[in-house]
């Protein structure tokens, strides 16, 4: 098992190497001139070439690559010519924001996904199984934007139960920054009014995130519920008289998960993505804003860093998924 | 018998008691002007209380990143600034071309105009806790120059050795010499963004390298403004508390708390002002200011500015002929752009001046949309029917539909017109690339606005001749020798040659040889609460607000 787990690490460490190259040179090729968006439209020629200068941008692009990965041995991601600062104070701020965002949707995918996807299954054709069906075509038609759009007309305009945005009220104080995930640092800190506000900003933005992949989960543990239920040992369990939530829960969903954990694993890398249009919908300061804005300008640093960064978070979530499998199925083994 | 002693004393009880009744009705007099005891040399009562107008909250789509006057461009950055910053002299409420005192208390101009001494204000704080001295005001200006950064070219116009041309003369005096007269200088100097007064002390104390203490400068704030930043989110908000040792004082109703929040997305800034949970934003859509324009708790402000905007012509190949781009202006249909796209929200650009900028004629020559015009144009250029012309852009509300109106007009007389859509970052690399202009779209739209109040200032990177490609902004390197000429003559002319030259100018590049399709004049508009009080919009401070003056 260790060996597996320092197999899979080693081969992360190739595949960032390999985006960070990719990425170097896509964003290098692109015809445009991020000093001169930086530097605004009245700077000098001279001003330009002493900016140029100083970021680095004049060196050969090989030089630049390895000046690059050296800093980034020493964690050093650059200067952002969006936000003015080092990358890593980017990072340091908006990354928490959006992992934040991002495991608020997976808890809510979760408590919602799974009971419903198994009671789709168990009462197929009742009232909670159309409820699946809606569910599951609107998260899949309705695109993140829009519904986050509507969702902000209604709770916050039409009915003003949920704020529109932000991670907390415009008069209140962050907690102090330890994780820098408002709910938890202002639990851990004593600040309760602050976790509370915390928790009701995220939760909008939370849903709306999440409904997608909440679509995609309820069919997929329905779909496998189905499958699961099908199977001689539940029909033997089921004439043996075992009680039908000991079947449900303890046997058929069980395995039922093993497919479902697959497909949740890839979706988080859908929630990393869509936290982008979302983020910008709820005034979220996460990295998918912020990644935005260094496409728009072509911040080389930042664009490299969002990069590294969201194929990490990628690769150990499904390293993290892979291990779970054997939690969940005994019967498999690295 | 009263005795001449007892005679004395009543004489001199009276005299005490009408001398106080007319301190006091002197003092009541001149409260309501204003004034205050230090600068009026009369004994007057107290000031006027400080009033708590408690927050104000604008919302705002960009977000603050650097706070040195010598290297930041963004509106965002430069709201901040405005509020916690404070220039030599500042300009007079509305009024582009008259300044007031702000830390300079006074000033005189000697020696033919080549000398400016500047009598400081004493008493004036830093937010850091450091009286303001002549030194920081030496240092301040001197280092915008000598680091070389973004905006150091709006002081190397007036000053090319700051060394010897900026000198501190005791602690209060500031005299800068000019090798030749200079208009404009007062009016450069209180350019907020950029002539800020910083705390050198903070600056040299915190300096990396040659740096000038520009990172530091970035991100903390090293003002004497109404306003300090009490707290900065990135990205999310920062927020300004006030500065009570400020020297103006704080006397009457003001706001002592600033929220500025980034909220991207226009929709849901219009549902914060209309729900009452923020008071102030600005760059909605034109439909979005229509809609609130009925909601009778919001204000609509819309003046206009300084800002220009208009579509660049190629200087080259198919548009080589001053008649092919007449034609083009002869093609665009305005109307549908004011009133189709912008709502009424903007006016008519007749050439590179706004209206409210010295040097505008407003008797100049305005194209009017006519298609047979247009075609008999192109015919005399040469360009038949099917010929295609090509134009880049990048997303922005009236330069993107500009595009698409010329494109619908040309095709009504056979022209084909190509638009391509591209980054921001990706549209300056072509306009202020090294390419030629044989390389270049034949259109490419864009928009601009002075520094201060000078026909030159606002001509010069546009359409001089040597403000092309990467030298300036002058995309299409346009190149008249008429319209050079008159620059080089604008530069250093006295106000009415200047304005002459200047009409002349507006004349050459819209009517004679269009340097590009003048279209409109946005208005700046600010949404409001209608309780918010005391905006004072001004022309030239685009996007930036001043909140001391604001209350409910």
């Amino acid at each position: 098992m260790i060996r597996f787990v320092v197999r899979r690490l080693a081969f992360l460490v190739l595949v960032l190497l390999g985006i960070s190259l990719i990425t170097f040179v896509l964003s290098h090729i692109v015809p445009a001139d991020p000093v001169r968006l930086y530097a605004g439209p009245r700077a000098t020629p001279a001003t330009i070439r002493l900016i140029r200068h100083q970021l680095g941008f004049d060196q050969p692009l090989p030089q630049q690559y390895l000046l690059y990965l050296s800093n980034l041995l020493h964690g050093n991601f650059g200067y952002s010519l969006e936000s003015h600062r080092a990358v890593s104070a980017d990072l340091y701020d908006y990354l928490p924001a959006t992992i934040e965002l991002t495991l608020a949707a997976v808890v809510f995918i979760l408590v919602v996904g799974i009971p419903l996807g198994v009671l789709s299954a168990v009462l197929p054709g009742s009232i909670v199984d159309q409820v699946g069906r809606v569910i599951a075509t609107t998260g899949v038609a309705l695109p993140a934007f829009w519904l986050g759009l509507m969702a902000q007309l209604v709770f916050f305009d039409l009915l003003g139960w949920l704020p529109a945005g932000g991670r907390l009220n415009e008069s209140a104080n962050p907690p102090p920054h330890i994780t820098g995930l408002y709910t938890v640092d202002s639990l851990v800190s004593g600040q309760f009014a602050t976790f509370g506000q915390s928790l009701f900003h995220l939760l909008l933005p939370a849903v709306v995130l999440g409904y997608g992949s909440l679509a995609v989960l309820t069919r997929q543990i329905r779909a496998s519920m189905l499958d699961v239920m099908g199977q001689d040992y539940v029909r033997t369990a089921r004439g043996k008289g075992m009680p039908r939530r000991i079947i449900v829960i303890r046997h058929a969903l069980r395995n039922a998960l093993v497919p479902a954990t697959t497909v949740m694993g890839l979706q988080i890398g859908y929630l990393l993505g869509g936290a982008l249009l979302v983020e910008d919908v709820f005034s979220w300061p996460g990295i998918g804003r912020y990644a935005t804005l260094a496409t728009l300008t072509l911040d080389y640093n930042a664009i490299m860093a969002v990069t590294i960064v969201a194929a990490l978070m990628y690769g150990l979530v499904n390293l993290v998924v892979d291990l779970l499998y054997v939690v969940i199925d005994p019967r498999i083994v690295y | 018998m009263i005795s001449s002693c007892g005679t004395r004393q009543r004489l001199t009880r009276a005299l005490s008691i009408v001398g106080v009744a007319g301190l006091l009705a002197g003092s009541t007099m001149l409260s309501p002007l204003g004034v205050s005891a230090q600068h009026s040399g009369w004994v007057t009562s107290h000031p006027a209380a400080f009033v708590d107008q408690g927050t104000v909250t604008m919302v705002t789509d960009g977000s603050a990143a650097d706070l040195d006057p010598a290297s930041e461009e963004l509106a965002s950055s430069d709201n901040i600034d405005r509020n916690i910053g404070n220039t030599l002299v500042d300009l007079k409420g509305s009024s582009v071309g008259q300044v007031v005192p702000s830390l300079a208390q006074s000033w005189t101009i000697t020696n033919g105009g080549k000398r400016y001494i500047f009598n400081l204000r004493h008493g004036v704080y830093f937010h850091t806790g450091h009286l303001m001295t002549s030194a920081d005001v030496v240092y301040s200006l001197a280092r915008t120059i000598k680091a070389g950064l973004t905006n150091s070219y709006l002081l190397t116009r007036f000053i090319s050795n700051p060394a010897k041309q900026i000198r501190a003369v005791g602690k209060y005096r500031v005299e800068i010499d000019l090798s030749r007269p200079q208009q404009f200088l007062l009016l450069a100097l209180a350019d907020s963004y950029v002539c800020m007064i910083l705390d050198s002390k903070a600056l040299k104390a915190h300096a990396k390298g040659n740096d000038y203490g520009h990172a530091y400068a970035t991100s903390h704030d090293l003002g004497t403004g109404p306003y300090r930043i009490q707290s900065w989110q990135h990205n999310q908000q920062v927020t300004l508390v006030r500065f009570p040792r400020y020297w103006g004082g704080w006397s009457g109703p003001h706001f002592s708390k600033v929220v500025v929040q980034t909220v991207p997305e226009s929709s849901s800034r219009r549902e914060l002002l209309e729900r009452g949970q923020a008071d102030l934003t600005f760059d909605l859509t034109p439909q979005d200011y229509r809609a609130m324009q009925h909601n009778s708790r919001l204000q609509v402000s819309s003046p206009y500015g300084t800002e220009v905007d208009y579509i660049q012509f190629d200087d080259y190949g198919k548009l080589k002929n001053p008649a092919a781009r007449q034609a083009l202006s002869y093609a665009f249909d305005y109307n549908a752009l004011l009133n189709g796209v912008m709502k009424g929200f903007a006016r008519r650009a007749t050439g590179p001046y706004p209206h409210v900028l010295l040097g505008y004629n407003p008797h100049g020559f305005t194209y009017q949309t006519n298609l047979s015009k247009a075609k008999a144009l192109f015919a005399r250029a040469g360009i038949k029917a099917g010929a295609t012309l090509t134009m880049d852009e990048y997303p922005s509300t009236d330069l993107d539909a500009a595009g698409l109106i010329l494109q619908a007009q040309l095709s009504q007389i056979g022209i084909k017109l190509q638009i391509k859509q591209m980054t921001e970052a990706t549209y300056n690399g072509i306009l202020y690339g090294t390419e030629g202009p044989s390389g270049r779209p034949d259109l490419m739209p864009f928009g601009w606005w002075p520094d201060f109040n000078d026909p030159y200032d606002m001509a010069v990177p546009l359409v001089a001749s040597w403000s092309a490609g990467a030298n300036g902004a002058n995309g299409g390197y346009y190149k008249d020798s008429r319209v050079d000429s008159l620059l080089k003559q604008m530069e250093t002319a006295r106000r009415s040659v200047l304005v002459n030259d200047a009409h002349e100018l507006q004349n050459i590049v819209t009517q004679k040889d269009p340097a590009a399709l003048w279209l409109v004049e946005p208005a700046q508009t600010t949404v409001l609460q209608r309780k918010l009080k005391g905006y004072v919009f001004n022309p030239l401070e685009l996007q930036t607000y001043n909140f001391y003056t604001m209350h409910h």
